[in-house]
Formats: structure tokens, C-alpha cells, sequence
């Protein structure tokens, strides 16, 4: 394996973590949505759309629970998330491995057959393992160190956006912070923003668990900028 | 064989698995599409095979002289071995290349020589492919994964291990190359073999580029990466054509190559894999001439023969060519792929009297073969096992050394009625066992 890398394969590698960990975090969370709508009339899917910012263009818990999942043409369904990881991992075979990619194409190849079964959520289990199984790839075979940085970082700033629109646990929401995205932003000196790292710091620490503060927007504005490799 | 073909399905699932596809344009939309895999491999006997490689690498020689020669001195044209019209008026023929010696003088590192076993038990070269050949990496990982899948089949055969191309690849960039670090050149996802570039990439170790990552200073090629880092490029396995390598000097429209790459490559300061300008050697027109370069460079009868090929540019063979036009196949020298192949028995009336005019009027532009009548090999079609034409791609590689590598793709057609065993019309592949007996 090569250790270069160019400013665009930088780019898809850090976006292709970022959508591998949507899909398993927006997967889960979805589960526990449709769960909470099978009790009837709660429309537990409008909170998730609303704390996830996404459009509510559902007319009901059934067309959110097909749409959310299926919808390739809607760019926050799962299939959509899958596709766009799919068109990183693509063009970074030689980066991740046959191996890693392998996990995504099989993951794929389930969307496609639960979309067009309409499959019930637990079907597309399997996707949730694929993309576990993408990371004990990467793991076990993504050997250069910048590359395994930005894979490392951009799963880990995903996390941190998800789990904050999410109002997971502070405790744990602090621990993906400082042991996951510090750490590795911090070793990618050259591609990332020191102001914005800082300030993301300080805007998470200032929230002592109030997850959904005023500073929300600048939060996820630092998440999303402070990488600087752009194509 | 018969513990793979029952696991036939595990093995497309596993192709599938690893994302082996090409790509073709239908009305102007790509789509990708799996390479339909046959489990029933074509057998090549290791004395059969020896010989095929004393003359696949008599071939590539004598090409890679020819091509030495034609940017050089040209006595090969001098001597009136072969006609200046076939060199200068080859589409191939760049004369940006006139006096440029490529490092280590290798110009075709990579050939890909099309082959037929004829009902007669000979084979015939049909083809040779200088500049870009494709598809080395079907049989490459289709290997590896039947091994997997069906390992009683190589525990009980005695097959010649495919699995060393991608270290002859490597160790022919590095022995072409100059100060630098390995890269492909892709033309991006979407191109058909765009598969192929990222799995060498991965095998070889090299880097896949697109022609944005790369760039020319002062005459030499860099990489960059990020943080505005370069790394000096060594080695260009491209797999782009001639004509959009370089927008400074063939195509100005061309978005995907790297300007001025032909300047750093002139001036000996990068290796291009293969060499640009090949293409006047694999032109059909050329391919005439191929067994005359043998004896003129090599001193030596060639090993392997070409199929019964006629130039209409000589009057004789003219003459040959329109009295027998209908039991002969036509080929346009420009075009490849299996398109620009005329079966001329098949046509109609005046299809038939329109292509005897263009042979006239443009003898140039065509070569006339006799209809080779060769094997056909078993596929399965759904359940039953048919028979369907096949040729065969020989992977030749010229580094330090001239080795053949010892596989192969074998294409077949899937149409009953077809010679065309081109993937992008439609046709499959197979594994190609070199037996080691």
C-alpha cells in the first residue's frame, strides 16, 4: 500500500467515514424511531427528522418509514448515505483494500433487494454488520498512518454530530470529543483548522451536557469545516 | 474442474463481493456490469504452452524493435520491408515521438496478443495489442477467488500458479523507471476499466492518479498531496490513450491527462508505461508485416503464424481480395473492440457492394483475413453446457526481461452465431490453466 495521498483522495476518504458511520448510527436510531411509531398516532419520526434537521416531507410514519430507508432520490435515507460511501470507497480501492470495500458492496447489494421488496427495518441488520465489519477491515489492513487519521477522524466528527442531534449521554458525547477527534485532529496538523478544532473544544465543553444550546449551529459548523482538504 | 462448476455461484458472488465489473456507455448513460464468469477454465498443456511462449515472446521483440526502429533510423522502411504509407499514415504514428528513445528502450512493457486455436490445432495471432491492452485482471482475481472457493480443483490439477502479474508488473515499472514513485493514470471512475486501474493500483502498490493529482516543474512530473507536499514521479502506468496524454501536444481538449507529461518524458526524466506512439505497431495494417519484422530483426522464421491476411493496398492482394470477398472477413484498420469487422458472407447485396466499393476507393484502410475456423470451448448456459467460439489474450511483459505470463483471459461470445467474443458486445471469460506437465 502506498503512503501518499492527494487533497482529493483525502477528501473522499474522510467523507466515506463519515457516511459509513451515518449509515450505522441513522440506522439505529431510526430503528428506535419506527419502534416507538408502532404503538400508533405518537409520530415519533417528526422528532427524529426535526433533531436530525432533515425536511419533513413524510405524510405519515408509514411513507417516513419507506422513504427514510429506501428513497435513493432522498439524500437523508440510508440507501442514499450507502451510495454516497459507495462513491468514495469506489475510487479508494487501493487505499482500503478489496477487502474493506468488499463490506460496502455487500452492504449495496442488500439495499438493493430490501428496496425493492419494501423490506421491514430488521432486514437491513445485515448492513448495520457490514459496516462493523468495514472497520475491522480498515483496521487490519489500512496500515498507512494519515490515511488511518482522516478514516479515524471522519467517523469520529460523524459520531459526535449524530450522537449530539441525537442527545446521547454527555459523558460519552465528551469521550468521542477528546479520545476520538482530538486526538486524531491534532495528528493531521496539515489538514486541519487549529481555530476551529479549539473552538469546537470549547463550545462542547461550555455545554456541560446541554446538548442543544444556543451554539448548536457553530458546533456543527466546526464539525463540518475543520477539515481543509476540499476537491 | 467439476467441484468448481457446482460451486459456479460462489463464484459470481464472490466476483460481485469484489466489485468486478467494466463499464460500458448505452445512449450516452455508463453502466456498470459484471464480466459474466464461465467455471469450465480452458486447458493449455505445459508443451503446448512452451511453444506459445517462444513465439509470443519472438512477437513482442521483434515489435519492440519495429517500434526502436521506426522512431529511429527506419531501416526497416529504408530496406522496403514495409511500405512508409503503412507507418506514416497510421493513426498511431506520432511524430512528436521522431528521435525519442523511451527508458531502458522499451517501448511496448505491456502486450496483449489476441489469439485463436483453429480447428486445425494451430494457433493464430489475431491481433496485437501495443498501447493500453486490458483485462489481465479478470483472470488475476477470478483465480484467486475459485482457489478459495474450490481448492480440491487446484489440489488435483497441476496448474501453473497465476498469481506472480502484478509482481511482473512491479518489477517492470521498476526496473523502466526513473527517480520517482509508481503511478497509474486513470481517466477516472468512469471509465470501462476502471476496475482493472484500482485493483493493479492495490496489487502493485503504485499510486492511481487522476491527470488533476499530477503536474509539471521544470521538466519533471510530481504528485501532489496534501499539505502542498510533491513527490517526484518515477513511473506512469497510464491508462489513457496517446491522444489525451497530453493536452500541450496531442488533444488540446483532452481534460484528463497531464500537460506537458510528453515534455518530461522527452526530456527522460519519467517512464511511460506503455510508450506513447505504440500505436503504429498494433495497427491492422502493420499486423501484415509483424511475421516480416521477425525475420528481418530476429533473423528467425516466426514460431507463431497471423491468420491469412491480404493488404488491398498491394494490387495483387486487391485483386485476390475482390474476386474472394465473400468468404473473407473485412477489418477497418481504425477501429478496435470487435467493431470494423465485416463478415462479409453475411451481408447483404448491397451492403456487400458497398464495402467492395470502399475497399477500392480506400485500399488503405482495410485488411482482408480468411475466416479462421477455430475452437469452440464448452460454457454452461443456465444449466446445459454449449459450445461457443473463444480466443484467447496472452499477457506479455518486457521489463529487464521478456516473460509471458502464464494465463491468460479467455473471451467467449455468448451469441451461437457470433465470432465476437468482445466484453463490450456482450461476451464472458474465462480462467486459462497452463498446465505444468
Amino acid at each position: 500500500m502506498n503512503s501518499f495521498i492527494s487533497t482529493a483522495k483525502a477528501n473522499r476518504l474522510f467523507w466515506l467515514a463519515r457516511y459509513v458511520e451515518r449509515v450505522f448510527i441513522s440506522l439505529n436510531a431510526i430503528r428506535k424511531y419506527i419502534d416507538t411509531d408502532i404503538d400508533g398516532a405518537t409520530n415519533a419520526y417528526r422528532e427524529f427528522c426535526a433533531i436530525t434537521s432533515i425536511p419533513n416531507n413524510y405524510t405519515d410514519a408509514k411513507d417516513f418509514r419507506k422513504k427514510i430507508l429506501y428513497d435513493k432520490n432522498n439524500s437523508a435515507s440510508i440507501y442514499s448515505m450507502l451510495i454516497n460511501a459507495f462513491d468514495n470507497g469506489i475510487e479508494l480501492r487501493e487505499d482500503i483494500t478489496s477487502e474493506s470495500l468488499s463490506y460496502i458492496h455487500l452492504a449495496l447489494e442488500i439495499m438493493e433487494k430490501c428496496a425493492a421488496e419494501n423490506a421491514k427495518i430488521f432486514a437491513l441488520q445485515p448492513i448495520a454488520d457490514y459496516m462493523m465489519s468495514f472497520w475491522g477491515s480498515i483496521d487490519e489492513n489500512v496500515i498507512t498512518l494519515t490515511k488511518m487519521n482522516i478514516l479515524r477522524l471522519g467517523r469520529r466528527l460523524e459520531s459526535l454530530d449524530m450522537n449530539l442531534r441525537l442527545r446521547t449521554n454527555w459523558d460519552y458525547i465528551n469521550e468521542i470529543l477528546k479520545g476520538g477527534v482530538l486526538t486524531n485532529a491534532n495528528m493531521l496538523s496539515s489538514v486541519t483548522d487549529n481555530a476551529k478544532i479549539l473552538r469546537l473544544k470549547e463550545l462542547i465543553e461550555s455545554h456541560h451536557g446541554e446538548n442543544h444550546g444556543e451554539d448548536f449551529s457553530e458546533i456543527i459548523d466546526c464539525i463540518n469545516s475543520l477539515f481543509t482538504a476540499k476537491i | 474442474m467439476d467441484s468448481l462448476i457446482t460451486q459456479r455461484d460462489s463464484v459470481n458472488s464472490w466476483m460481485f463481493r469484489y466489485g468486478v465489473r467494466f463499464g460500458i456507455y448505452k445512449n450516452g448513460e455508463f453502466k456498470e456490469q459484471i464480466f459474466p464468469f464461465d467455471a469450465i477454465a480452458r486447458k493449455i498443456s505445459g508443451r503446448e504452452w512452451q511453444r506459445l511462449e517462444r513465439g509470443l515472446i519472438q512477437r513482442v521483440k521483434a515489435l519492440n524493435l519495429f517500434l526502436n526502429d521506426i522512431y529511429g533510423d527506419k531501416k526497416i522502411v529504408k530496406d522496403n520491408v514495409v511500405p512508409e504509407d503503412f507507418v506514416y499514415s497510421s493513426k498511431g504514428y506520432l511524430p512528436f515521438c521522431e528521435g525519442l528513445t523511451p527508458p531502458k528502450n522499451v517501448w511496448s512493457h505491456i502486450s496483449g496478443i489476441d489469439l485463436v486455436h483453429g480447428k486445425d490445432d494451430e494457433w493464430y495471432i489475431l491481433e496485437d495489442n501495443l498501447r493500453i491492452p486490458s483485462g489481465a485482471s479478470y483472470p488475476l482475481i477470478a483465480r484467486e477467488i475459485t482457489r478459495n472457493v474450490s481448492p480440491e480443483t487446484f489440489e488435483n490439477n497441476a496448474i501453473c500458479d497465476n498469481r506472480n502479474y502484478a509482481q511482473l508488473l512491479k518489477n517492470m515499472m521498476e526496473y523502466v523507471k526513473k527517480d520517482g514513485i509508481n503511478v497509474i493514470l486513470t481517466p477516472g471512475r468512469y471509465n470501462s476499466a476502471y476496475f482493472e486501474h484500482s485493483y493493479f493500483a492495490e496489487k502493485t502498490g503504485a499510486i492511481l492518479a487522476t491527470g488533476q493529482d499530477l503536474y509539471v516543474e521544470g521538466d519533471k512530473l510530481y504528485y501532489k498531496t496534501i499539505g502542498g507536499e510533491k513527490q517526484l514521479v518515477g513511473v506512469v502506468y497510464r491508462r489513457i490513450s496517446d491522444e489525451y496524454l497530453d493536452p500541450m501536444v496531442f488533444n488540446s481538449d483532452s481534460l484528463i491527462g497531464v500537460p506537458n507529461i510528453m515534455q518530461v518524458y522527452k526530456a527522460g526524466n519519467v517512464a511511460i508505461v506503455n510508450a506513447p506512439g505504440n500505436g503504429v505497431a498494433d495497427d491492422k495494417g502493420i499486423y501484415y508485416f509483424v511475421p516480416k519484422m521477425i525475420k528481418y530483426y530476429l533473423n528467425e522464421e516466426p514460431i507463431l503464424k497471423n491468420a491469412p491476411t491480404y493488404l488491398p493496398f498491394y494490387e495483387d492482394d486487391k485483386k485476390y481480395v475482390l474476386e474472394n470477398l465473400r468468404r473473407l472477413v473485412i477489418k477497418d484498420v481504425a477501429e478496435a473492440g470487435g467493431y470494423g469487422v465485416i463478415f462479409c458472407e453475411k451481408l447483404s447485396d448491397e451492403k456487400f457492394n458497398e464495402i467492395k466499393n470502399l475497399v477500392i476507393s480506400q485500399p488503405r484502410r482495410w485488411i482482408a483475413q480468411e475466416v479462421v475456423d477455430f475452437k469452440e470451448l464448452p460454457i454452461f448456459e443456465g444449466d446445459r453446457i454449449v459450445e461457443r467460439k473463444a480466443d484467447l489474450r496472452a499477457y506479455v511483459i518486457s521489463g529487464e526481461d521478456t516473460v509471458v505470463w502464464k494465463c491468460g483471459l479467455t473471451r467467449f461470445s455468448r451469441n451461437p452465431d457470433s465470432f465476437i467474443v468482445n466484453s463490450s458486445q456482450g461476451g464472458g471469460f474465462k480462467d486459462t490453466w497452463v498446465m505444468d506437465n
